[in-house]
């Protein structure tokens, strides 16, 4: 897997969607399905990148570039083997990044896992200051909120974040993910509202085993 | 206490030990950055390990390039240049990154940022005209009462299993309501129909006679009946040539 992994990477850093593309359709077809896919090669190919500029090896635009090419790539993979159909269930869940986070992949593959499973949902995108948030979410009243951090000191806003959006008269859920996830500590007060995802494949468990409706969650899953 | 350097080039630069902490300083790196006498103080945390490993006597002249903390708090990516003259001195010149490059990705942000607005005003816009599809769909079945024994029931648009869906149960409803016994469906306003349509409509008819009417269809035009005969759906419903012959043997 670290083969195909670093492979990717490379084919991110070239810019070369078109390879990536091509890469990942015969990964695909042999055995994985869209969770797999993010889990296993196009996390890590991110992260490896990460690794790549924290050793000296590559600058901040490469990762751009990475990030811009591994963009497109998984909007295109969406659009080809995504979800059939484009009836949403019931079900709506609204995510984005808190104010100033920047990295947005992590919200992106959450969308397309939410949507496999029939969710209707809205993807806000990074760095929304907490205001329009709230305005979002009071308009949409979704039933559940996936907010995704990647750096640690961004945890302050997300918990600020999360205190004010569990306190939403219709007690949405709130869903965590990113990089430092597991870093935040569960402000009292809110916990049976929070759930924390390690993974997308911790996601997926979740919507399809332990999410009931409502707020109530069962985080033992 | 740090003393100053007095370099004759512009630009940030500190002395350091192999601790990193700072032992003079240009009044450049003071313009930039905050007061500190640890190197590591001003180098944002996720930078922290990366400028750690790149400053180490052993590794001689570096170039890297790190996040920093400037005076006002903000993020600055700058590229560092560092060498050792012993292993105790070391320098380190620090250039903030091109100006143009941070434009170009700030622009390739709001690029994204216009894309990501644009694709959800389509989004409300799609909800928005799945709402009204769903309106539509739901009246474009009413149930009309001519006199106490005939009602009439228009269908207008296209027929598929959305639209049966939509009209099933208000159709069912009115002419359980409806005291009724004669029912003619008016298919002249109808434009297409497929086959998952044309089944749930013989499965409406069904639950109609449940209900003890009698049904009559009007209104249907050549490329219906065409229609109808491919799809090979069993039924047993009464077809009259148009609507004006049977109201008026109905009335007479």
């Amino acid at each position: 897997m670290t083969k195909h992994v670093e492979k990717l990477a490379e084919q991110f850093l070239a810019g070369d969607d078109r390879g990536a593309i091509e890469y990942i359709s015969t990964f695909l077809d042999r055995d994985a399905g869209m969770v797999e896919l993010y889990d296993s090669l196009i996390t890590p190919a991110m992260y490896y990148i990460g690794k790549l500029w924290e050793t000296n090896r590559i600058t901040v635009a490469d990762e751009h570039l990475a990030t811009a090419t591994c963009d497109f790539v998984m909007t295109y993979l969406e659009q080809n083997r995504g979800p059939e159909g484009d009836t949403p269930g019931i079900n709506k869940v609204m995510l984005f990044g808190v104010e100033e986070e920047q990295h947005y992949i992590g919200l992106k593959m959450a969308a397309t896992i939410f949507r496999q499973n029939g969710w209707n949902v809205r993807y806000m995108g990074p760095d929304l200051p907490l205001q329009h948030a709230e305005t979002a979410v009071n308009a949409w009243q979704p039933d559940v909120i996936g907010l995704s951090v990647g750096l640690a000191y961004r945890l302050s806003k997300l918990t600020e974040t999360i205190l004010s959006l569990s306190k939403m008269q219709h007690k949405p859920s709130i869903i965590i993910g990113g990089r430092v996830a597991d870093k935040f500590k569960i402000p009292i007060g809110a916990s049976n509202q929070i759930f924390i995802a390690k993974d997308l494949s911790n996601l997926d468990h979740w919507m399809k085993h332990s999410y009931k409706g409502g707020y109530s969650i069962d985080i033992t899953n | 206490m740090i003393s100053q350097i007095n370099h004759i080039y512009p630009v940030p630069s500190f002395q350091i030990d192999r601790n990193l902490n700072i032992r003079s300083a240009s009044q450049e790196a003071w313009d930039m950055f905050e007061r500190t006498d640890s190197l590591m103080r001003m180098i944002d945390s996720k930078s922290c390990l990366k400028a750690k490993q790149m400053l180490q006597p052993s590794n001689g002249k570096v170039s890297f390039e790190i996040n920093m903390i400037d005076k006002k708090g903000q993020i600055l990516l700058v590229d560092c240049y560092a060498g050792w003259t012993s292993e105790l001195h070391g320098e380190i010149m620090i250039l903030e990154k091109n100006k143009e490059m941070s434009n170009i990705l700030s622009q390739f942000q709001k690029l994204r940022t216009r894309l990501q607005e644009t694709d959800m005003e389509l989004l409300k816009e799609k909800e928005r005209l799945q709402q009204v599809l769903m309106e539509n769909n739901m009246l474009s079945a009413p149930f009309i009462k001519i006199n106490d024994d005939i009602g009439l029931i228009p269908v207008f648009g296209i027929i598929d299993q959305q639209k049966i869906t939509a009209i099933m149960d208000n159709v069912l409803k009115s002419a359980y309501e409806a005291p009724t016994r004669e029912l003619i469906i008016d298919f002249t306003a109808v434009n297409h129909m497929d086959r998952e349509g044309w089944r749930g409509f013989t499965e409406m008819f069904q639950s109609l006679k449940l209900l003890g009417k009698h049904i009559y269809m009007t209104g249907v035009q050549p490329k219906h009946a065409h229609q109808i005969h491919e799809f090979n759906i069993q039924t047993d419903i009464i077809f009259k040539p148009s609507l004006q012959d049977i109201i008026s043997k109905f009335v007479k």
